[in-house]
């Protein structure tokens, strides 16, 4: 099935995305919300640990 | 057999008329042509010399067709227009039955003479071009191949019409989709139909003092390289081929030469530019098991839009006396192999070959620019074919179709993608150039599993999501899964439009293109 480098490469990628995924999660990242009402201005911060 | 004896009228030497529909016999000591009288034997003139081809067959070889046995008793030679002979030997069967077997290139097609309903009118032979269909009545559809005037050439033995040398002969090659063959021979009134198929030597059981048992091709006797020097300017020449070469390119003096079996004529001095071979003319390399000798190279090109678009062209000699080819064109290679013509059909936009379909790429103009080396045809620079090349990666199908409004004659070929590694192995090489951009047929890369692993990563984050999001207490955030699902996405959607970008580049030199916007 993995004939080629870009598919062994991507295995390699694609896990460790998965794996970030599983620790994100269990360490409850999450994407920074942003107030537009604020001028720009985060609220979360950038993969800021939830209020 | 009633045998009926004779006194050549010009020797006097004993002929023999064996079978009662012999019209002809060519006198064995003068090569005089004595016809059949009622009573006496009339001189026809004589004949040239047979000339040399690599047949097995003899007079007198016997065989065996649909369990009749039958005997080889005459032999008709025939000069094609574009060069080269080809035979026909007439053969008498047991049951009374008569049947010709034609040799050309390689090929052998028995037919017997079948009768034409008057209903059925076919055009005439000026009309007939390659790819034309003709329905003969309940006997199908068939494929016109070729439509030309050849000319007789000599003869030998018995000959069951009345044979004269150097006359034209008028006529049609057949073929259907189910590898049937049939010739109309338009010098008679009304036209004469000879129906059969292509057979081989082994099918119909071909023996004779050429050869003990065994595999009858191996009887096949191949003319050897002919060492010669250039007629206009001395040069070294080495022919591989001199039994089939009819044009040679002189590397020395840019001379194209005409070749009669071995025997060299000056034609003219060729104006072209000279083009440096990538390949050597006498290079040996094997492909497919088989060994081949480059012998001609020749560079043509094509106009489109205004823009010459050309590429190279070597011919390949076998070991089994097989022609071949190697085309270059952007430095991609491909290999190309003959097609019987009613082994390919082909549509306005679809052409279809041993169950493949292939989509047209190009139709256009192929015109000689140069050429130089040995020639199985009588090639000149400024010739030109009618083609149209369909294309189902890794292979190209090919439709030539060559009209000097006398003569038509439609070539059929496969091409087949080689890489430079492979061209390297084959020539024991390592400097072949790297191809410029995407070829025609150049396959596709393989994206090698990059789309399941896509699958898979995807469902697993998914379940890794839902899973989580339940046994966990508070929302795992929809965002964050959202961006990791994008960024897993990453590698097989580059993947997707590179492959996609690849076929636009493919199909970028046709007007053909499934991705134009035009």
């Amino acid at each position: 099935m993995l004939k080629s480098f870009l598919a062994k490469l991507y295995l390699i990628v694609g896990s460790f995305l998965c794996l970030m995924f599983v620790v994100g999660v269990l360490s409850g990242w999450k994407l920074p919300s942003v107030d537009f009402d604020s001028s720009g201005r985060s609220s979360g911060g950038f993969w800021g640990m939830g209020k | 057999m009633k045998t009926r004896a004779a006194a050549c009228p010009s020797c006097g030497g004993p002929v023999e008329f064996r079978i009662s529909t012999s019209l002809v016999t060519v006198c064995p000591f003068c090569n005089c042509v004595v016809a059949r009288g009622d009573k006496s034997v009339a001189d026809h003139g004589r004949v040239a010399d047979l000339i040399e081809t690599s047949s097995p067959i003899v007079l007198g070889s016997t065989g065996t067709f649909n369990h009749n046995g039958f005997e080889v008793i005459g032999r008709v030679q025939y000069r094609h227009p574009a060069g080269g002979v080809w035979d026909e030997w007439y053969l008498s069967f047991n049951n009374g039955l008569m049947g010709w077997l034609a040799e050309a290139q390689g090929k052998r097609y028995l037919t017997f003479e079948k009768k034409l309903k008057s209903s059925i009118n076919l055009p005439d032979h000026d009309a007939l071009t390659p790819g034309h269909q003709i329905v003969l009545g309940g006997r199908g559809a068939f494929t016109v191949g070729e439509a030309g005037v050849a000319k007789t050439g000599s003869a030998q033995g018995e000959i069951p019409w009345s044979f004269l040398p150097d006359r034209p002969h008028r006529f049609v090659d057949l073929h259907t989709e189910k590898g049937g063959f049939a010739t109309l021979d338009y010098n008679a009134e009304p036209v004469r139909l000879f129906l059969g198929h292509e057979v081989s030597l082994a099918e119909i059981g071909l023996s004779s003092g050429g050869w003990t048992g065994g595999d009858p091709e191996d009887a096949i006797r191949r003319v050897t390289a002919l060492s010669l020097n250039c007629p206009h300017c001395g040069g070294a020449l080495e022919l591989k081929a001199p039994d089939q070469t009819q044009r040679v390119g002189c590397p020395h003096c840019n001379s194209l030469l005409a070749c009669d079996h071995g025997k060299l004529e000056y034609l003219q001095t060729l104006n072209s530019r000279r083009v440096k071979p990538q390949i050597a003319l006498g290079s040996v390399g094997t492909i497919n098991k088989v060994k081949y000798t480059v012998i001609g190279f020749m560079e043509r090109f094509a106009v489109w839009e205004g823009k010459t678009f050309p590429w190279t062209e070597y011919l390949l000699y076998g070991a089994e006396g097989e022609f071949r080819w190697l085309v270059c064109n952007k430095k991609h290679w491909s290999f190309v192999e003959p097609v019987a013509p009613h082994e390919a059909t082909q549509s306005q936009k679809l052409a279809r070959y041993n169950g493949q379909a292939f989509k047209l790429y190009d139709r256009g103009t192929a015109h000689v620019r140069y050429v130089v080396g040995e020639f199985y045809w009588k090639v000149s620079v400024g010739d030109t074919v009618e083609t149209a090349d369909f294309i189902s990666p890794p292979q190209m199908l090919s439709f030539e179709v060559t009209n000097d409004g006398v003569n038509k004659e439609l070539n059929v070929s496969l091409g087949t993608y080689m890489t430079v590694e492979e061209l390297n192995n084959v020539f024991k090489r390592e400097n072949f150039d790297q191809p410029l951009g995407v070829g025609p047929i150049q396959p596709r890369p393989n994206s090698g599993g990059v789309y399941p692993l896509w699958l898979l990563f995807g469902i697993a984050m998914t379940v890794i999501y839902f899973t989580l999001d339940r046994l966990m207490l508070k929302n795992v955030d929809i965002g964050f899964f959202l961006v990791m699902l994008g960024l897993i996405s990453l590698i097989p959607l580059g993947t997707m439009m590179y492959l996609n970008n690849f076929e636009v580049q493919r199909w970028a030199d046709s007007d053909h293109s499934p991705y134009s916007t035009d």
